[in-house]
């Protein structure tokens, strides 16, 4: 007798993830394209310093307790965004001190951006030290050749930089999937895929229509940021729309999807950070900062309560500490 | 899947040197960015110029008095920001930067080149020739973008002969800016070339 | 009369035209080492190595003699920079030649003699070609 089995519709966990990615990016796509400015303001608001935190937090799991062999490594990275971070806020905030013209704030800001790339090179030949059978030093040259690019044209790499910030995460991820959940790699890759024709369809509607409203300050800064002054032969509403679609993704990875690729970081899982483990670790230590970092979200949220341009300039200010903190535990990953 | 990907992210790589045709903004990059003001109307001073003929030079000169120069800078202070000045082409430092890494980038990556022999497999050799390719063409883009359109005419007394004066372009060429301690008229001093459109 | 002021002489800068001749500059100069490079660096470098040293050389130090140097030396004869720019040519490029190749194995000391004079042979041909080449203004190309 023949033995009947129904086909079961089973779906697993990658198609979830393909159809919630897409549902999130038209609704996405489509509020942002409707009201960027409105956009802009209200994710910042909700969700910069947000991720932050859980930016740090996934960074601690993967800082291990002892450098070992990685010694010179993580002093070079974490160095290096200290320095960075210091000189970087003191251009900013000297550069309305009458001290500065524009011509050395121009050579100013391009000697950081120098400093930067060769910085990250470094980081990735030291990375490939770590590797057996492997030279990585071509990234030297790849180094040099940016660091050329960011005298050439110093705006053009500044606000390359805002656009290829987002995708940073979006590498996160990809790296993470690899190890913990391989069979979403595929549906992962699949997703990336579909950016560029949501930035498509933003172009498509947006690029040709009047620009956005410069009424305010904090208008004109938000489409200053994403590039209205350099890229002139398209709209500022496009750009912020863009830009703010791109941040949107950004926030979900970081507070979303690599939680959920990787338990280490869920933030109540504080056992997962090595740095806090009771046997060796500092335990006291690392609950307390993160305790200061929930605070800081609390007074980053009461900030753009009271004064939102003020606190938006500070903020992008210090931000750029986890920007560069990126650098480190990505090329670590690699 | 992997080439499909590797080809958008190549495709959105490669729109970089578009970006190249891009006019350079008058003002700082936007992040960080000082407060700011709308786009500021370029400085500009009402003087009078006066044009000399001089057998005796090589090479034009622009003599600006102090009293015009000061006009001027008052003018750019009045703007926002101190009035970043308008550069076309590109800088001295730009050019000595520019020149020093992109020497550094061919110097390291010939000898990461030369030395990775059978180490590297072929299709990493083949994948650093191409990024090189990219970089150097994306580099090259913005490069040329930024230099001014060539002019072939030395600034002498005859770019007062009429076939100059069909030129799209105009004229450019070498000239000695000088700051002179008196007088109220900006002079520009051209050497006296006698040709055959002249004569 | 005019009394000559003390004047600030700010001589500009035609940097523009400097990147406008690097890659058509540098496509000359490695017709002309290139050959002199075939013949004179050792033997124990094969063909495609030799090819190699005659672009990648080159490239190494064309822009700091075409760029860099005229845009520091702008202020001074143009003899100083011929002389800073035709020292630093071939010294920098017999330095990389050997960083590039010390860990070969391949080169005894007289192959690195043979190699480091064929370097400085192919930059001083490629200097005099160039000035001949600059007597007639390139023929009118950057005129």
């Amino acid at each position: 007798m023949q033995e009947i089995q129904r086909a079961k519709l089973e779906i697993s966990s990658a198609q979830i993830f393909v159809a919630g990615f897409l549902a999130f990016a038209v609704l996405s796509a489509a509020a942002i394209g409707a009201f960027p400015l409105q956009a802009s303001i209200i994710t910042i608001f909700l969700f910069a310093g947000v991720h932050n935190w859980f930016e740090f937090r996934y960074f601690a799991a993967r800082m291990p307790r002892v450098w070992g062999k990685s010694r010179l490594y993580y002093t070079l990275g974490i160095g290096g965004v200290i320095a960075l971070t210091a000189g970087y806020i003191l251009i900013y905030f000297g550069s309305g001190n009458w001290l500065w013209s524009a011509a050395n704030w121009d050579f100013a800001v391009s000697a950081w951006n120098t400093a930067f790339v060769l910085w990250v090179g470094t980081l990735f030949y030291l990375r490939g030290r770590q590797k057996p059978q492997t030279d990585w030093s071509w990234a030297f040259a790849v180094a040099f050749l940016s660091a050329a690019f960011v005298w050439l044209a110093p705006t053009l790499f500044s606000l390359s930089l805002v656009y290829l910030h987002p995708f940073i995460a979006l590498w996160f991820l990809e790296r993470q999937i690899r190890r913990t959940r391989p069979e979403w790699l595929r549906a992962y890759h699949f997703c990336l895929l579909t950016i560029p024709f949501f930035i498509a369809g933003l172009y498509l509607l947006f690029a040709n229509v009047p620009d956005l409203s410069g009424e305010t300050m904090l208008f004109r800064r938000i489409t200053q940021h994403a590039g209205s002054g350099i890229l002139t032969n398209l709209s500022s509403h496009f750009l912020v729309a863009a830009h703010v679609f791109l941040e949107t993704i950004h926030y979900t990875v970081w507070i979303l999807l690599i939680p959920l690729a990787d338990r280490r970081a869920v933030p109540w899982r504080v056992r997962e950070i090595p740095l806090a483990a009771r046997d060796k670790g500092f335990p006291k230590l690392a609950a307390g900062i993160l305790a200061i970092g929930v605070l800081l979200v609390f007074a980053l949220w009461l900030g753009f309560s009271v004064n939102y341009e003020t606190t938006r300039d500070v903020y992008f200010a210090f931000a750029i500490a986890h920007v560069l903190a990126e650098f480190p535990f990505l090329v670590k990953m690699l | 899947m992997k080439r499909i990907f590797g080809l958008f992210v190549l495709m959105a790589l490669f729109s970089l040197p578009a970006f190249a045709d891009i006019r350079l903004p008058d003002t700082p990059s936007p992040s960080p960015t000082p407060a700011n003001t709308p786009k500021p109307e370029p400085a500009a001073v009402d003087s009078t110029m006066q044009i000399e003929f001089s057998k005796n030079e090589k090479t034009a000169r622009l003599v600006i008095p102090k009293s015009q120069l000061n006009r001027l800078r008052a003018e750019l202070d009045a703007l926002d920001g101190g009035g970043a000045a308008t550069l076309s082409g590109i800088s001295r430092a730009q050019t000595v930067a520019g020149g020093l890494f992109l020497s550094l980038a061919v110097v390291f990556g010939g000898v990461w080149f030369v030395r990775s022999g059978k180490n590297a497999s072929k299709k990493v050799r083949i994948a650093a020739a191409g990024a090189l390719l990219f970089f150097g063409g994306a580099f090259l883009s913005v490069a040329f973008a930024n230099i001014a359109p060539a002019t072939n005419a030395d600034i002498t007394s005859q770019i007062f002969n009429n076939r100059f004066f069909t030129r799209p372009l105009g004229l450019r060429g070498a000239v000695k800016l000088e700051i002179a301690d008196s007088g109220d008229r900006i002079r520009l001093i051209v050497p006296h070339v006698i040709t055959e459109d002249s004569k | 009369m005019f009394q000559e002021p003390v004047i600030e002489t700010v001589r500009s800068a035609p940097l523009d035209r400097l990147w406008l001749f690097l890659p058509v500059g540098y496509l000359a100069t490695i017709l002309i080492e290139t050959p002199v490079l075939l013949f004179g660096l050792s033997p124990k470098l094969s063909l495609k190595q030799k090819l190699l040293c005659g672009i990648w050389l080159t490239a190494c130090t064309y822009p700091i003699v075409v760029l860099v140097l005229p845009a520091l030396l702008m202020d001074y004869s143009r003899n100083l920079y011929l002389i800073v720019a035709e020292t630093f040519a071939p010294l920098g490029e017999c330095l990389f030649f050997w960083l590039a190749f010390r860990a070969s194995g391949l080169l005894e000391k007289s192959d690195w003699l043979r190699s480091f004079a064929a370097i400085i042979a192919a930059n001083l041909a490629s200097f005099g070609i160039g000035e001949i080449i600059n007597y007639y203004q390139w023929f009118g190309l950057f005129s």
